[in-house]
């Protein structure tokens, strides 16, 4: 009762670090690997590197055309042009199957018309990772989101209490002491470091992680307003209220399907100032019928947003412009911005590097802060017991952090050198992840802490530098031969993991001891 | 490269004003700095810091160049800190020259356009 | 123990229970609401943990279940 202000944000601060820490860790590496996420799929699949896209105007000839065949009764057609993503360009076809649920296709760029053969998760997994957990779709996995969203909570009140807790920050932040007797007190230093400064970027990160699904973790708007259907709400956001699908009963045959590509030229044409930047995709309802209505959405606007906003409708049948829409409502525009400052998809690759660098020095923030908890208690511990649960807290310490960089890079491995043929291949690149996690954990178990950590850090380095190695293996995709292409987003994710695998091998140096002070040699860092 | 402008002038911005906090004024140099001298240097730093938010500005832009700046900010005195604690004179020396390079750099790109 | 708890659930149920009332009463087109009212409740929730942790747990849960009920009302009623 007694208890000041101060000890109670301690406490917070303390042991929500600790139990969440070990999901915020793996939850942050893999969410700033995924800033790239679409440079990573593309350098999954060899066969999309020496690629040339074709025009627009061809695409949807031929997405029609197959579209016609594959689903000619279907009430909506959607044409995934390859603007819509310029970082991993490709042909995105959907439709509404007979029992009402989507149906896809994808296909290379090129215009060839092949459909695209490598069957891998790219860089979904990572993306999936850092906000459900796993690789289930969202809806039927509410555990994992849930659990992300608690982790959130906590990180925001953790960073609140931090403040509070480590008073002394504003005054020491440029402070860090290798040669200080207690070995608590260099950590501690190192902790402050990599979260004053950085601090506005991680609050504002997760923050606007938990706006971009705050519908979801909190649904109780949805089950208000559209009673408890999200994709009810999905449609009503995103789409234009004349476009809903009329009941079937009503539509009249009429004559068939416009062409989609004179009806792009005829866009051009007669829409004008209307007309969206780039085309981004197509989307049909109720093609060749008599209410046919089709929507041209724009690429990614540019600036700090998410949706495809600038778009126009037209009748199918007589191509009469029906409505065009430049921007949403101001709230979801709000929500848009909160979303992108998430995403990055904004700025080019530049930003996505200063957000990836800002990402991991929250990873190694959190770090330091788990390593502090073991290293201040260990040296007052008074029972066996407190010893035992420290000891248990350091493996799985490394475990967390070490482990599931281990386990990211060989699920890099696992996508570059599973057979191409391989049935089921995508899931097993998500096995291997899982494989190598729990390989990770058993190691831990069995080595002593400060072994595990060098020894970890030490294989996740060394496969981080081989990666690059790897793509000689398969077609296409030689460190090498990709610069010379000036393939630079491609090869980004080879050199990328090379410096990353540099970087991880010189910690595993300094912390196997060699290079250290001799103070701080004596005491080793992470506990014998 | 403009980006490497902003990073560098966050690096010598922070030097600034690290350097004229006591505790770090004697690991620089020896002795404590007078009052004038303190004042000058935290108004460089400040001034170092707003410039370093300029070429972002000028990259991408008021709104998302405020991002970056965020991160440029955040991201350099972290190359500041850990440097200082093994070698603080030859750090804040590096702060200075950076800051020039910054100020250099950022005239000539003025000058260019 | 029992302020994990009131944070955890109890935040959860008020951020939870106030978007429903804020749901029935704003006057803003569906979607527009569910994204404002979603945007809310994260702030909320992080305010209320915060709180929480800085009064007693006892007082924590008075005055929890008395906002959950206000909003719960305001449901009701409307």
């Amino acid at each position: 009762m007694a208890k000041s202000f101060t000890q109670n944000m301690s406490w917070l601060h303390t042991w929500s670090g600790l139990f969440f820490g070990w999901l915020l860790v793996p939850i942050f590496i893999t969410g700033s690997i995924c800033v790239y996420w679409f440079e990573i799929s593309v350098w999954a699949r060899p066969e999309n590197h020496v690629m040339r896209e074709a025009e627009p105007a061809a695409l949807v000839e031929f997405s029609e055309a197959y579209l016609k065949k594959t689903a000619p009764d279907s009430r909506f057609w959607k044409i995934g042009l390859p603007a819509t993503n310029a970082r991993d360009p490709i042909l995105y076809l959907s439709w509404m199957d007979k029992q009402g649920k989507l149906a896809r296709a994808q296909f290379n760029a090129d215009g060839s018309g092949d459909p695209i053969r490598t069957d891998t998760i790219g860089g979904r997994f990572f993306v999936n990772f850092h906000y459900i957990l796993n690789d289930l779709p969202r809806q039927k996995n509410s555990i994992g989101l849930l659990l992300v969203g608690a982790a959130s909570i906590v990180f925001l009140a953790g960073v609140i209490s931090g403040v509070v807790v480590h008073k002394r920050i504003f005054k020491d932040f440029f402070t860090f002491r290798p040669q200080a007797k207690s070995r608590q007190r260099t950590w501690l230093d190192a902790h402050n470091v990599l979260s004053v400064l950085p601090l506005p970027f991680h609050f504002l990160i997760v923050l606007t992680g938990m706006a971009y699904l705050c519908y979801a973790y909190i649904p109780s708007g949805i089950a208000t307003l559209y009673k408890g259907s999200e994709p009810a709400f999905r449609v009503s956001a995103d789409f234009s209220q004349d476009s809903e699908l009329v009941d079937p009963a009503k539509a009249t045959p009429g004559p068939i399907a416009p062409n989609l590509a004179l009806a792009l030229l005829h866009d051009r044409a007669v829409a004008g100032e209307l007309r969206p930047e780039v085309m981004g995709y197509i989307v049909v309802r109720d093609p060749g019928r008599a209410n046919a209505v089709v929507e041209m959405f724009g690429a990614h606007r540019q600036g700090i947003f998410i949706t495809n906003s600038p778009r126009v409708a037209f009748d199918g049948v007589s191509g009469r412009v029906i409505r065009a829409m430049h921007a949403r409502p101001p709230i979801s525009e709000t929500w848009d911005v909160i979303a992108g400052l998430h995403m990055a998809f904004f700025g080019g690759g530049l930003m996505r590097l200063l957000y990836l660098v800002s990402g991991v020095a929250g990873a190694v923030m959190m770090a330091t802060g788990q390593l502090l908890f073991t290293i201040k208690r260990r040296e007052q511990a008074v029972s066996p017991a407190a010893e035992r649960f420290y000891a248990i807290v350091d493996r799985i310490n490394v475990a967390t952090m070490a482990g599931a960089c281990f386990a990211c890079i060989a699920h890099l491995w696992a996508i570059r050198l599973l057979p191409f043929e391989m049935a089921g291949r995508a899931a097993w690149e998500v096995n291997v992840f899982w494989f190598a996690w729990a390989l990770a954990f058993l190691h831990a178990a069995l080595r002593p802490p400060k072994a595990a950590w060098v020894e970890q850090l030490a294989a996740t380095a060394v496969l981080c530098v081989f990666l690059p190695v790897l793509g000689y293996l398969v077609p296409n995709s030689g460190l090498l031969d990709m610069i010379a292409r000036g393939d630079w987003k491609t090869a980004g994710v080879d050199l990328a993991s090379l410096g990353c695998g540099l970087f991880i091998g010189w910690m595993a140096l300094l912390l196997s001891g060699e290079r250290l002070p001799r103070a701080a040699r004596k005491s080793s860092l992470v506990g014998a | 490269m403009l980006i490497v402008v902003s990073l560098l002038a966050a690096f010598s911005g922070f030097s600034a004003i690290c350097v004229s906090m006591r505790k770090h004024q004697r690991e620089v140099w020896k002795k404590p700095l007078d009052r004038r001298s303190v004042v000058a240097l935290r108004l460089a730093g400040c001034a170092l810091l707003a410039l370093a938010w300029w070429p972002c500005a000028a990259i991408w832009g008021l709104g998302m160049g405020t991002v970056a700046w965020v991160c440029c900010v955040g991201l350099a005195p972290i190359a500041l800190v850990f440097p200082l604690a093994y070698a603080p004179k030859p750090s804040a020396l590096a702060g200075g020259v950076a800051g020039a390079l910054a100020v250099v750099a950022s005239l000539g790109a003025l000058l260019v356009h | 123990m029992a302020k994990v708890l009131a944070a955890i659930l109890g935040g959860y149920g008020l951020a939870y229970t106030s978007g429903a009332a804020l749901a029935k009463i704003l006057p803003l087109r569906p979607s527009e609401a569910v994204y404002l009212i979603g945007m809310l409740q994260v702030l909320l929730y992080v305010g209320v943990v915060i709180w929480i942790f800085s009064v007693s747990a006892r007082r924590a849960w008075i005055v929890l279940a008395l906002l959950i009920a206000l909003c719960e009302l305001v449901v009701l009623i409307n």
